[in-house]
């Protein structure tokens, strides 16, 4: 009990440090933008042609950061592979799902795919993109997972779409090595901003996205159901 | 020219395609991560007559720093990724005799490997932590991945306190990049006079919780006696000669060439002492050789930031090729040290001193390559560790510290004692025989040659670390190589 106490006092004194430096060195929201902050909005649309800046960030000015990141929820979903790998728990009764339940999924389950799809195609132009968008897809299985019993969507599919995903994203990124001496340089051509088809290579690798953390979510789901 | 991203690129290309390769043929996966090692290793020699003074500027988005990322590689960058990859390298082949794996662990090997090199070779401070968790998120896995109790709860700390400290680091960056505008380290560097101290002292901090976990400093080292300890005999190589050798990279980096030898290096300095002592110390108490192992890891590591402080109070090449010296010592030695354990305990987790008896003379190319390491460890003359001792007690003769000087012959003593005493452990009395396959023993020897060729003949080495260790130095010519103009 003491020991927790002061456990307590001790994250309390230092978080409240941490609160009171960053709150007199950094008042929220009253700084303008500098630096690169300033450039990505000033100069953003024109250089990369999407709408949603946040967008051109995410996949063109600080694009390595997010292969690393795609790559961190890679090995996330290898790991858990990796260990849950036989690590089977003894048979629990489990509750049978409702009818209302098996019915309404079975309609709801294309339509979120169909949202999910929709989210990454417009990530240049709405808020959104690959990320949110396989989360989506993922709900959708998920919302399967618990209302259908019978459900088992393929591992073999799930393992080769998740590779197969990761690959093209290394492949776009040494296409733009090859053609602009730049890894993962916008290479195709910019369009007119505010279409789907613009923004060269932003919609190409948010689709990739998608996929990529569609099938990764659902192997991580798929896993933790089997265990 | 080859662009070096591409040691970056094709590593993760190879790590992706694993699992196709795994539906073809079982066999594949096993071959993957030296063919990657091989080529990565061949792309960075040809690199190396194009880095000479300064950074060489590798951009990525086709656009200029600091609009997006680039990698930075000087050579001292340089000297370590060719470490880190040969090291894997020697390791993947090591793997190649074992056919029981599941193929998510040479994935998981794989993107460790990449993450320590794209720590090594980024030029931007966020990239370094997306680089920071892919490396601790791959050795999380790796560590746990024996699945028996002690490994799962190696792997559980080392994840509790990885994830704080890089949580930390996050929060240094965010710190620095609310001050200055910018992530790329040249641009930070070059900003760093304007920056007020008050913030340099909080930014440091908070950067040093993400290193300190990975050179297992005290007091973020909790983790890695279990973690060394659960871990497989190949793993826990890899922790020491790979993991906290970014570690050491990052820290010299970021407190050198981005802080310019601020006075953080104070702090690093008095934790470098506590660690050093306590763990040599812990070492001591040790009947299990793998956690006295572990222990005189975390001891060298101390040592290493504890020299590596002194850059603070003289900007001297001589310090920073000394910590070279260490860190390329440590690497060999301990990781030789860690897999003839393993030859000698069977891998069958028995690492008590009484059950090793006799070990040593029962399989006598096990035992000897364990004293050759432990000979190298301690600085005994005529093999690599001597070199890199000397450097270290020259290092701080200059700084006119008699107190530390005595400090560390005296530690020297104790590592003396507690390896002596498992050496002559090893070869008394009738031990139990395990037979090594040649591919283990290769990689095994290859280690031990190199603490014993480089300890009789050591100029070269003192070369190559001299000659990074300069542009470890030149710290302007570093900003304006990368940034322009200073």
């Amino acid at each position: 009990m003491i020991r927790k106490i002061i456990a307590f006092l001790v994250v309390f004194y230092f978080g409240y440090i941490l609160y009171s430096f960053i709150a007199v060195n950094f008042p929220f929201g009253e700084r303008p933008l500098k630096g690169v902050a300033a450039h990505y909005v000033d100069k953003g649309i024109e250089e990369e042609g999407a709408t949603n800046i946040v967008t051109s960030i995410v996949t063109l000015y600080r694009g390595f950061d997010t292969l690393g990141e795609v790559t961190v929820l890679f090995l996330a979903a290898t790991g858990l592979g990796l260990l849950l790998a036989g690590m089977k728990e003894e048979e629990k009764e489990k509750p049978e799902p409702t009818l209302i339940m098996e019915t309404t999924t079975r309609y709801l389950f294309p339509l979120v795919l169909l949202f999910g799809t929709y989210i990454f195609i417009h990530g240049h132009l709405t808020p959104g993109g690959g990320f949110p968008a396989g989360v989506v897809i993922a709900t959708g299985y998920f919302m399967m997972f618990i209302a259908q019993k019978q459900f088992k969507p393929s591992e073999y599919l799930l393992s080769a779409t998740e590779s197969f995903a990761g690959t093209l994203y290394v492949i776009m990124g040494l296409l733009g090595l090859a053609l602009a001496f730049s890894f993962l340089a916008n290479v195709m051509p910019l369009g007119v901003p505010n279409t789907v088809f613009s923004a060269g290579i932003i919609p190409v690798i948010y689709i990739i996205i998608g996929f990529k953390v569609g099938s990764e979510m659902t192997g991580i789901l798929a896993h933790l159901k089997e265990a | 020219m080859v662009s070096p991203i591409l040691v970056i690129a094709l590593s993760l290309f190879f790590a992706f395609v694993i699992p196709l390769l795994g539906m073809v043929s079982k066999k594949l996966p096993r071959l993957v991560p030296p063919l990657a090692m091989l080529v990565n290793l061949w792309i960075l020699i040809t690199n190396i007559k194009f880095v000479s003074r300064g950074a060489m500027l590798v951009t990525t988005a086709g656009l200029k720093p600091p609009i997006a990322i680039n990698l930075a590689i000087d050579r001292f960058s340089l000297l370590f990724v060719i470490l880190i990859q040969l090291i894997g390298l020697l390791l993947s082949v090591y793997y190649l005799s074992q056919d029981n794996r599941d193929q998510r662990f040479y994935m998981l090997f794989l993107l460790n490997i990449l993450g320590a090199s794209g720590i090594v070779m980024t030029g931007d401070i966020f990239n370094s932590f997306v680089f920071l968790e892919i490396l601790e998120i791959s050795s999380f896995g790796l560590v746990a991945s024996k699945k028996d109790r002690k490994a799962l709860e190696g792997g559980f700390k080392y994840m509790v306190i990885g994830a704080i400290g890089s949580s930390l680091y996050l929060l240094g960056i965010i710190v620095l990049y609310l001050t200055t505008g910018s992530l790329n380290m040249a641009e930070i560097a070059k900003l760093m006079p304007h920056i007020p101290e008050s913030i340099k002292l909080f930014a440091a901090l908070l950067l040093l919780a993400g290193i300190g976990v990975e050179v297992e400093l005290f007091p973020l080292n909790a983790w890695a006696p279990d973690a060394y300890h659960g871990a497989k005999d190949e793993i826990s190589t890899q922790l020491s000669s790979i993991i906290s050798k970014a570690g050491i990279y990052l820290a010299a980096r970021i407190f050198f060439t981005i802080f310019n030898g601020f006075y953080a290096l104070k702090i690093i300095f008095y934790l470098g002492v506590i660690t050093f002592v306590i763990a040599e110390l812990a070492a001591l108490m040790q009947k299990n050789v793998k956690r006295m192992l572990a222990y005189s890891s975390i001891g060298q590591m101390g040592l290493l930031m504890l020299i590596l402080s002194l850059v603070a109070k003289r900007g001297d090449v001589f310090v920073i090729t000394t910590v070279i010296l260490l860190a390329l010592n440590h690497a060999f030695g301990k990781g030789l040290l860690f897999l003839s354990l393993g030859a000698l305990s069977g891998g069958n987790g028995e690492y008590e001193i009484e059950n090793l008896g006799g070990n040593g003379r029962a399989n006598p190319l096990a035992g000897f390559l364990f004293t050759v390491g432990a000979l190298s460890i301690v600085g005994m003359p005529f093999f690599f560790g001597f070199w890199s001792k000397i450097s270290a007690l020259i290092s701080l003769m200059k700084t006119n510290v008699i107190y530390l000087i005595a400090l560390v012959l005296v530690i020297s003593l104790v590592e003396i004692y507690y390896y002596g005493n498992v050496i002559v452990n090893l070869f008394r009395g009738e031990g139990k025989k395990y037979g090594i396959s040649i591919v283990p023993a290769a990689v095994m020897i290859l280690f031990a040659l190199f603490v014993i060729v480089f300890g009789i003949w050591p100029h070269p080495v003192f070369q190559i670390a001299q000659s990074a260790a300069v542009s470890l130095i030149e710290r302007t010519t570093y900003i304006s190589s990368i940034i322009g103009g200073m």
